[in-house]
């Protein structure tokens, strides 16, 4: 018995060593990843001259609060941050909503074509946007939707987003247990019933990935924003990173990085207050690198 | 019952267009940002209140997608009316025909077109025709840093320049003592981004007899006189050590830079900057003082829909009453504006003397940098030779070579 207590203690160590030199390496990996965001952080605060100084000094003029100021006063920053916010929260429910449907549909209703209906959806996702975005845009144009944020709601809807989520759901509820749905269906719910009081209440890691995705495709999305709006007050926020110019197009970089960190902030929040569950979405997609 | 609510469906949409009809809309599209757009909003305010049937919309996008959202418009019919066109967009434009001919406006008395230097127009003429008016003409010049040359106890560009020996000799050894004598680089000559690697090059290369394109725009920076230029940048940067490598981000704003070259537009950037500086003509070198004119210029598309509204209203714009505003952040082509005492006083952050010297009387020898339509792929090549060519021990005259080969290749 004390033989193999005395064995077990140079194991002990032996693994504590391993998890230091683990923790270092992790370290060292996750620098290339954390000075950048550092600098964007500091040089946010530092006047437009001591940003491409020394990377953590703030230079002459110290903490500049007024880069943070100046970005909401002279620019209509605001307005845009609201556009990308209520864009955003009304796009999200629907591409959710409308995939929760319609994978339930895929995968468990049977009707003829089912499965062509299905690939159909899919190729949304398969074509790259570029190839669609002419045609979609004499369409939008011609409805005279053109700066309009309808155009870049729809997109995030019905576009590569919307048939990824729907492709999500029903790989979801395919592994769901039939013998639930017979049992709901048992107890006297029909299609609708089986769907809102079994089928729902089971896909929450699910449907949080689903609408993690489409939050986030929705926030960094420049290129339909880039397309449809022209206006400066319909822009959003990706669009409104490259308007802190002089007259004639030269970069502000402070008042730019001071607006990227007011950007990338409800991300990093949301991130560090949901870790755990983003880090299980991405694994129960299979998308996690 | 719902044929009926068909047809009543039908007529509100038909009637939207005539009911809008009574109004014109003209789109302006820009890339300005900043205090630029919100003047251009309020000339466009302006010209309404004047003109109630023309109402006027400025949509913006930022400058790198600028070219290539209006093309993309264009092509699918839906372009704006009147618009901004960058120097370098404006070949592709004219050969896809995209642009409304101006010439109507030759004859104006009003408009006196003849106050525009020939230079001014050159770009934008093809034929007989006239496809845009620039608003802007800016010569690039050079950005000093006076405490630096103080603390190095050099004379400053502007002191030499007015002693008649700034060329590029002294402007080599003025850079050295700089970074010798105060640990600073003592200029930046190309824009931190290699794509823009023309800016601050040119006038190198034209000074000293060099080029980029011949008058046939075939390839020419393999040509002796560039390599010449090419070797003098090089060697500041690897033998003075006194510019900055390729990939540096030390800018002229941080206040370890002595010299840097840019627009005149560039001075917005120094609001804060935390030591004194000043602007001078570029060097001379051995076949005259050459500098970079950049141009933008207002243009009607060829498609638009109200093409004599959208004339009317880039005559407004480019008037001499609305170019003496706008002259507060675009040096002005106009004769009349640029050599008023209100444009020489228009920024307060460059004395109107230094202005003068630096900008006003370099326009006569300032020359555009005439391009191919295909630069927008030729640029790609460019760079990534240049970044080649800035590597110790590069052989400058291959690289310069291997450059022309891909480019007239294209």
């Amino acid at each position: 018995m004390r033989t193999e207590v005395l064995a077990v203690k140079p194991v002990r160590s032996a693994r504590g060593g391993w998890h230091w030199a683990l923790y270092l390496l992790l370290v060292l990996v996750s620098l290339p990843f954390f000075l950048p965001l550092l600098w964007l952080f500091v040089s946010a605060f530092k006047s437009s001259g001591a940003i491409f100084g020394s990377p953590f000094q703030f230079g002459a003029g110290g903490l500049r609060w007024t880069n943070f100021e100046q970005v909401f006063r002279d620019y209509p920053f605001a307005r845009q941050y609201l556009n990308s916010v209520y864009i955003a929260a009304l796009s999200v429910p629907i591409t959710v909503g409308l995939a929760a449907v319609a994978g339930y549909a895929f995968a468990r209703i049977r009707f003829p074509g089912r499965n062509a209906v299905f690939l159909l959806s899919l190729l949304a996702m398969m074509v790259p946007s570029e190839l669609t975005a002419v045609p979609q845009f004499v369409l939008f144009s011609r409805l005279g939707l053109v700066n309009t944020h309808v155009p870049v709601i729809l997109l995030q809807i019905f576009s590569a987003t919307g048939a990824f989520t729907v492709f999500l759901m029903r790989q979801h509820f395919i592994t769901l247990p039939r013998e639930l749905e017979d049992a709901g269906r048992v107890d006297g719910l029909n299609s609708p019933g089986v769907f809102w009081y079994i089928m729902l209440p089971l896909s929450r890691p699910a449907l949080a990935t689903a609408a993690i995705f489409a939050v986030l495709n929705s926030w960094n999305d420049y290129f339909n924003p880039l397309i449809y709006l022209s206006r400066e007050t319909l822009l959003t926020l990706p669009l409104a990173l490259g308007r802190f110019t002089d007259p004639l197009g030269g970069v502000y970089w402070n008042l730019t990085l001071a607006a990227s960190v007011l950007v990338a902030l409800p991300v990093l929040l949301a991130f560090l207050l949901a870790q755990r569950q983003f880090i299980e979405s991405l694994a129960a997609s299979g998308t996690k690198g | 019952m719902n044929r009926s609510v068909f047809a009543i469906g039908l007529c509100v949409l038909l009637a939207v267009p005539v009911a809008s009809a009574q109004k014109v809309n003209l789109r302006f599209s820009t890339w300005a940002g900043g205090e630029g757009l919100t003047l251009l909003q309020q000339l466009a305010q302006e010209y309404n209140a004047q003109t109630p049937n023309v109402g006027v919309t400025v949509e913006v996008t930022p400058f790198a997608d600028y070219a290539s959202k209006v093309a993309v418009q264009l092509a699918s019919g839906s372009g704006p009316d009147v618009g901004w066109l960058a120097e370098q967009s404006v070949p592709s434009f004219l050969k896809s025909g995209s642009l409304k001919d101006l010439s109507a406006l030759t004859g104006d008395p009003a408009f006196n077109l003849a106050d525009f230097p020939v230079s001014a127009l050159s770009l934008w003429k093809q034929g007989k025709g006239v496809y845009g008016v620039p608003f802007s003409n800016s010569p690039q010049v050079l950005f000093y840093n006076k405490d630096l040359f103080k603390q190095a106890g050099v004379s400053t560009p502007l002191q030499q320049y007015a002693k008649g020996g700034w060329d590029y000799a002294a402007f080599r050894s003025s850079a050295k003592t700089v970074k010798d004598r105060t640990g600073a680089f003592g200029a930046r000559i190309m824009r931190v981004d290699t794509k823009a690697w023309n800016s601050g090059t040119l006038g190198v290369l034209w000074s000293n007899g060099g080029n980029v394109y011949d008058s046939n725009l075939k390839c020419a920076i393999n040509s002796p006189a560039s390599v010449r230029a090419f070797q003098l940048m090089y060697d500041m940067t690897f033998g003075d050590g006194s510019v900055p490598r390729p990939g540096d981000q030390t800018t002229f704003q941080g206040g370890r830079l002595g010299m840097y070259i840019d627009n005149v537009s560039f001075s917005a950037q120094l609001k804060d900057a935390a030591f004194k500086w000043g602007v001078a003509p570029l060097p001379k070198g051995t076949t005259g003082r050459v500098t970079q004119l950049g141009q933008a210029g207002y243009v009607v598309f060829a498609r638009s829909s109200r093409p004599n509204e959208a004339q009317a209203f880039l005559k407004f714009l480019a008037s001499p009453a609305v170019m003496a505003r706008t002259a507060k952040f675009f040096p002005p082509p106009r004769k009349s504006v640029l050599t008023s005492k209100t444009y020489l006083g228009s920024n307060p952050a460059i004395p109107a003397a230094e202005l003068k010297t630096a900008l006003v009387n370099q326009l006569g020898s300032a020359r555009v940098f005439k391009t191919s339509d295909n630069f927008l792929r030729a640029n790609d090549l460019f760079a990534s030779g240049i970044e080649r060519l800035y590597q110790p021990g590069a052989n400058i005259g291959n690289v310069l070579n291997d450059i022309c080969k891909g480019v007239d290749g294209l």
